[in-house]
């Protein structure tokens, strides 16, 4: 069910960011890569838990200056303030998990053919209603 | 992030993209945007401003529910506080495709059409 025939207090909220966060503990985002083919850019997503904050994250990045991210990570990516929505019972739950892409390339196919269909398989076993997608 | 948006709708969710540059967001056409005027890298608000990026949020989870046209999009009414001269938003080094095209300039419309030399 979508968010339109449901209240927002009764949907499973998730987020989708293209800032290139990853966990410190994860494998970051590919940007050597990326300087070694300019018109490269890594296609793959991290996945980032509910409770994640600036102090478990670095963010993988070109095209942005990412330092206000790593500072507060609700600048451009908001999971304390939708926790916060949650406890306050103005959505019905955040998602157990939310997702990070990098969002320079130019060449959208792996993004569209493998990383997005994984995605939605992970929001599908979660039961998430609405998706807030941030770019960077 | 357009591209990803409409997969994602389609498979059955309810999407929106909070977006800072309207123009190229919705130029690939998406179900539902939101459009804040905001600097790359800080969309929700400034760090620190816990109560300024709840009510981006809260706006934008707002613009989710309501907006009922497919393609719809709506401007935020939220203003950034510095102008755009005093925003400091550059990368720490210059990205790769930037110096890529300072070296080889005719490149630059094959970028802008997204035909990858390879």
């Amino acid at each position: 069910m979508d968010a339109h025939a449901k209240k927002l207090k009764d949907c499973t909220v998730v987020l989708l960011s293209s800032a290139g966060i990853a966990l410190k503990a994860d494998r970051p985002f590919d940007q050597e890569g990326e300087r070694l083919n300019p018109w490269w850019g890594d296609p793959s997503c991290r996945i980032l838990p509910a409770g994640a904050t600036e102090q478990d994250v670095r963010l993988y990045h070109l095209h942005i200056d990412p330092s206000y991210a790593e500072r507060d990570l609700n600048c451009l990516f908001p999971l304390g303030r939708l926790k916060e929505l949650e406890q306050a019972g103005e959505i019905g739950h955040t998602a157990p998990r939310h997702y990070s892409i990098m969002g320079y390339f130019l060449r959208p196919e792996v993004l569209l053919q493998e990383t997005v269909p994984a995605i939605i398989e992970h929001l599908r076993a979660d039961k998430v209603d609405a998706v807030v997608l941030a770019p960077a | 992030m357009g591209l990803a948006q409409r997969e994602i709708e389609s498979a059955g969710f309810s999407t929106i993209t909070l977006t800072p540059v309207l123009e190229l967001t919705a130029s690939v056409s998406v179900p539902r945007l939101a459009a804040i005027e905001y600097p790359l890298g800080r969309t929700l608000g400034q760090p620190g401003d816990r109560a300024g990026k709840m009510a981006v949020l809260r706006a934008t989870l707002e613009a989710l529910t309501t907006i009922e046209t497919p393609g719809g999009s709506r401007r935020l009414p939220f203003q950034w506080p510095e102008s755009p001269k005093q925003v400091h938003n550059e990368p720490p080094e210059t990205p790769p495709i930037g110096r890529y095209l300072a070296r080889n300039p005719w490149f630059l419309p094959k970028l802008l059409s997204r035909n990858v030399p390879l």
